[in-house]
């Protein structure tokens, strides 16, 4: 698989090759500036969280937006950001989340103000000199687990090219919640001795599936230490995730890089007069060794 | 009871004789109509007895035929750029006569009524252009090349892609929804040189039509619109020829005799040498290590026999191709590569005559296009190759019926059989570092048929109206698709010269072309309906108004259409046109294509005006046209209604021709278009993705993932408006055998920089900081031309 993900890479910078030959081919071709009025050239506040029931901590990542021809692209980030009022309330009750110096983001603990399936909830972040953004998500009700997980060595130092890598498999097995329109998300984590690695990231949808088990296996290779095979732990992850969060990961997932045939890729957003995504989740997790 | 059984059998009898007696005979005058001198049939001249205003049409092949009460008749046949022809019959028996109707420019001084021309007001189709061969040749072009597409193009209803591109969009449908038809066979590709120039060689057509709506029922296949292009058969009496040279290309056509008076012959061949001359500009232009080049041929040819007076045969073919490649050296690195790809067509037909009131028409048909990139790169002792292909070939029959019984009706009846073999893609890569690997998609195979019936009727003087239905069958993969097409259109004449119109139809289409970018490069795939990826499907509602100014020589339509789409598809956010071999988890997949696209619906709407002479000392059109494209597809732009690429709110065309003196015609045209729709990247932001840790392990702050464009909407930004004027003079001389013409044009003429697409530099702005900055690239700067052709 790697080997053809290279050929593809090869073949993009030789396409974007032709590319400019076929600019330079065309003898009367003629460069020139355009000055048309182009629209959204403010900065606009991006923001993103992920909430859940069972997060000890929620977070609320907050950054801005560059429009590409209204300035100088040198800098990225506003340091007026940190000043913004975050405010997450769910109709009834409210809270401002502050600003924590040491992680960089803005959070709080969910001791003071938990966060309930079912509910939904409203951030809202204002910042001085820009348009103030709210978004709107719903928590999934239910609470998905696995009903079986399997874990399996399929082979042993398998070499893909670079350091010799063990092959694991793990079949996992859910039943979806029946009724409504389900998202999940698998996460693997791996853990060798104090080395935790983000392993896989899959999306699932129960279309056509609603009501049923489902079923997946998931591969990947884990690192072999040179200190000596050090058995890894995996921890999956079985999130049931709604729909503002599916479709934003689904999104961010379509964008290329580099290919100059294809097609522009847009992200999902939920904010009102801003950008990024405030989705929830409801999930569960299992530990394997 | 025998009793009761005589009764009844008298009752028929004298109701027989009653109706004998009561009705009057009828005959039926039938033939073939040929332009005198070449002996080309001559396709929708009008026969009418003006007496009754009774009135038929010759068919695609030129045969006619009117049933008529007996007595005397005098019959007046009138076609556009002809003089008419009265004559005189006695009809009391079935007549067959041919005729040789010859051509006014031959003609000295001929002042031709124009009451005599053919009326638009009094067809039934609407929605309907036919452009005269001999306009398409007078209206300048790029680089001197007379282009049937491009002329098309200037057509209301029709805008065109991109600067230069001869692709098609009839009425907010995309490239892909035209049926280009040349004797029969459909073409594919219809272009040369990315889509600057079109296949079809001026000097071998006999006809043009394109109809962009109320298809009658013989039509079938594609959604937006019918071009069909007949070539010529071959003067019949004179071996003929004509030779242009130009900037860009030669092209040199014969016609003649093979037996003087019963066969006939026709070659036209094209070529183009850009490569030749522009080869020392791209070599100095890559301070010579690099090279490149293009260049195309075509040619066409075309056989038909005589057999005797009821049978025709027709052989005709089309064969062309285009290659791009370059080459390049760069210390030990040579590079090399190409894209090529070409044309094929052949029709076997035969007419045969069965009655005075029957005809019919067999053909065998085969069609196949292909395309190619090839890739070579070499670093020292390394080296790497790719080359990839794709195609379809098609094995068609089709069967029509004329049956004209009397002057009320005209029926059509026919089927058509296609077998298609679509071969997506095979690619075959090698080198030092990837495993050999030759990863051929399987061979998709289709079926796809249609039988028709229709029947153009004649319902009272003022009301006539095209009905049928076309049912249309489609199998691949194990699945059967049955559809049944419905089409109707109508007039209604509300005064003389002036008629209401008025159509519907439902149209299908079971190919689909991927396009990804609006740039034109053949990277375009021809893919079938199949299991999982389903056929299209329109439905065509227009209304309009048709006046003939006939003392003015002036055609006057005016036409309001909605028209809505569904099935329509479209590459996916993210997906390129590279991908259709890898599946996700990297297995040989033929299929994986459909994996790449996703399904909606669209719907245009609009009105067209058109002003047409098509005769006398200043011809051409004035057409403008006001339109909506919009598109609707869940899995793009959030399933929000967006804009199509090529929808243009205005489109304006204005064609001139007019012939000073038997000397010099001047030409020029003008067109305007509101600029196409495209996604712009607006502002770039960081994105993050979550990542799960119940006790917080893992922060979402350390996932900075990436930046994203901010593109607002799909196709939320318009381009700058493009408009263009081109002009030209021709020069004709006499000489004692041949007729020479010299032609001096200007494509451009006050070199508008029209924009041909878009990009974004980041510039320094000299204080060290960057700025983005939007930039065009334009084509063509005004361009001269010069042109002669020899014509004997």
């Amino acid at each position: 698989m790697v080997t053809n993900k290279k050929e593809i890479e090869m073949t993009h910078m030789k396409y974007s090759w032709i590319f400019g030959l076929l600019g330079l081919f065309m003898l009367s071709s003629c460069e020139d500036y355009v000055d048309i009025e182009i629209p959204q050239q403010e900065k606009r506040i991006v923001a993103y969280s992920f909430i859940s029931p069972q997060d000890t901590v929620i977070q609320v990542f907050v950054g801005n937006s560059l429009p590409l021809f209204a300035g100088s692209q040198n800098i990225q980030f506003e340091p007026e950001l940190i000043n913004a009022t975050v405010r997450l309330s769910d109709g009834i009750n409210e809270i401002i989340i502050p600003f924590n110096t040491q992680t960089l983001n803005f959070e709080y603990s969910t001791s003071d103000y938990p966060i309930v399936s079912g509910t939904t909830y409203t951030l809202t972040i204002e910042v001085e000199g820009y348009e103030t953004v709210t978004a709107q998500t719903t928590v999934p009700m239910q609470t998905p687990h696995f009903t079986s997980t399997e874990l399996m060595l399929l082979h042993e130092g398998s070499s893909n090219g670079f350091e010799p890598q063990d092959k694991y498999a793990i079949d996992m097995k859910w039943n979806d919640i029946a009724g409504t329109e389900n998202y999940y998300s698998v996460n693997i984590f791996s853990t060798y001795g104090e080395y935790t690695n983000a392993d896989a990231r899959y999306y699932y949808t129960d279309k056509d599936a609603d009501g049923t088990t489902l079923s997946r296996r998931a591969e990947t290779y884990s690192y072999y230490y040179p200190e000596g095979g050090i058995e890894p732990s995996f921890r999956i992850y079985l999130l049931n995730v709604n729909k503002d969060y599916y479709l934003y990961h689904r999104s961010i997932q379509n964008i290329t890089y580099g290919d100059p045939f294809s097609e522009p890729s847009m992200v999902y957003t939920n904010f009102e007069n801003g950008l990024g995504c405030f989705g929830a989740f409801n999930g569960s997790s299992v530990l394997l060794d | 009871m025998n009793r009761l059984y005589l009764l009844i059998c008298t009752l028929f009898i004298s109701n027989g004789l009653w109706a004998q007696t009561l009705q009057p005979q009828k005959f039926t005058i039938s033939g073939t109509i040929y332009e005198k001198g070449s002996g080309e049939t001559l396709p929708g001249v009008v026969a009418v007895y003006e007496k009754e205003n009774i009135g038929t049409a010759s068919n695609a092949f030129g045969f006619y035929s009117i049933t008529l009460p007996t007595g005397e008749i005098e019959l007046t046949y009138r076609y556009v750029g002809f003089a008419p022809q009265t004559l005189h019959f006695v009809l009391d028996k079935n007549i067959k006569q041919d005729i040789y109707l010859e051509n006014n420019s031959t003609l000295a001084e001929v002042e031709v009524s124009a009451e005599k021309q053919e009326r638009i007001s009094e067809e039934t189709r609407m929605s309907t252009i036919e452009i005269p061969v001999d306009q398409i040749k007078n209206i300048p072009a790029l680089l001197g090349e007379k282009d049937v597409l491009k002329a098309v193009q200037l057509l209301p209803g029709v805008q065109k892609g991109s600067e230069g591109s001869t692709g098609l969009y009839v009425r907010g449908g995309g490239p892909d929804q035209n049926l280009i038809i040349l004797d029969d066979a459909t073409v594919y590709n219809a272009s040369h040189l990315f889509g600057f120039f079109s296949l079809f060689n001026g000097d071998a057509l006999k006809s043009v039509e394109l109809t962009k709506g109320g298809f009658p029922a013989r039509y079938g296949g594609r959604l937006s619109s019918v071009l069909e292009m007949r070539m010529k058969d071959g003067n019949k009496e004179k071996l003929h020829g004509e030779a242009g040279i130009g900037l860009l290309s030669s092209r040199l056509t014969l016609e003649g005799p093979v037996v003087k008076g019963k066969s006939s012959f026709l070659v036209s061949g094209r070529r183009t040498y850009i490569d030749i001359i522009s080869q020392p500009f791209i070599a100095l232009a890559n301070r010579g290590e690099g090279t490149g080049g293009y260049f195309f041929y075509d040619f066409n040819a075309k056989y038909n026999h005589t057999l005797n007076d009821r049978n025709r045969l027709y052989i005709s073919g089309y064969f062309g191709k285009d290659k791009f490649y370059f080459r390049s050296k760069y210390q030990d690195d040579i590079t090399r590569g190409n894209f090529r790809w070409g044309n094929a067509t052949a029709t076997t037909r035969w007419n045969h005559i069965f009655s005075d009131k029957v005809f019919a028409n067999t053909s065998l048909i085969f069609t196949n296009y292909q395309f190619g990139i090839g890739l070579e790169e070499r670093f020292g002792t390394d080296n790497f190759s790719l080359n990839y292909t794709s195609g379809i070939q098609d094995w068609s029959v089709k069967y029509d019926l004329d049956f004209v019984p009397n002057p009320n009706h005209y029926v059509r009846v026919g089927a058509l059989f296609t077998y298609h073999r679509f071969k997506p893609s095979a690619t075959v890569v090698k080198g030092t570092f990837v495993e050999d690997n030759k990863r051929e998609a399987d061979v998709i195979s289709s079926y796809e048929n249609g039988i028709y019936a229709e029947d153009d009727w004649l319902i009272t003087e003022k009301l006539k109206v095209n009905y049928g239905v076309r049912l249309s069958h489609y199998y691949a993969q194990g699945k059967n698709y049955l559809r049944p097409e419905p089409r109707i259109s109508a007039r209604y004449m509300l005064a003389k010269d002036l008629s209401l119109k008025a159509s519907y139809a439902l149209m299908n289409q079971y190919v689909h072309l991927l396009s990804n970018t609006g740039v034109g490069l053949p990277t375009d795939l021809w893919v079938p309906a199949t299991s999982q990826v389903g056929p299209q499907q329109s439905q065509q509602g227009a209304i309009g108004l048709a006046k003939d100014l006939p003392q003015h020589n002036l055609m006057i339509s005016l036409e309001g259409y909605y028209k809505t789409m569904d099935g329509v598809i479209a590459y996916r956010d993210g997906a390129s046109f590279l991908d259709t071999d890898v599946s996700g988890n990297g297995q040989v997949d033929n299929m994986s294509w459909q994996e790449n696209i996703t399904t909606g619906t669209g719907r245009s709407y609009g009105g067209e005006l058109l002003f047409q002479r098509k005769f006398g000392k200043l011809t051409g059109w004035i057409g403008y046209t006001l339109s909506w494209t919009k598109l609707k597809f869940d899995e793009l732009n959030f399933g929000k209604e967006y804009f199509a690429r090529y929808d243009r709110r205005h489109d304006i065309s204005v064609v001139g021709i007019y012939k000073m003196s038997e000397r010099i015609t001047l030409s020029a045209t003008w067109v305007y278009g509101t600029g196409q729709a495209i996604t712009l990247p607006l502002a770039t932001y960081p994105i993050i993705e979550h990542s799960p840790g119940f006790d917080h392990t893992n922060t979402t702050s350390s996932l900075i993932y990436n930046n994203a464009q901010d593109y607002g909407e799909k196709n939320g930004f318009r381009m700058k408006p493009y408009h263009r004027l081109d002009v030209a003079a021709q020069w004709h001389k006499e000489l004692k055998r041949c007729t020479k013409t010299f032609e001096l044009g200007f494509y451009n003429a006050y070199s508008r920089k029209n924009p041909f697409f878009y990009f974004i530099q980041l510039e320094n702005d000299g204080n060290g900081n960057y700025r983005n900055r939007l930039k065009q690239i334009s084509l063509f700067p005004i361009i001269p031309s010069v042109t002669w052709t020899y014509k004997w």
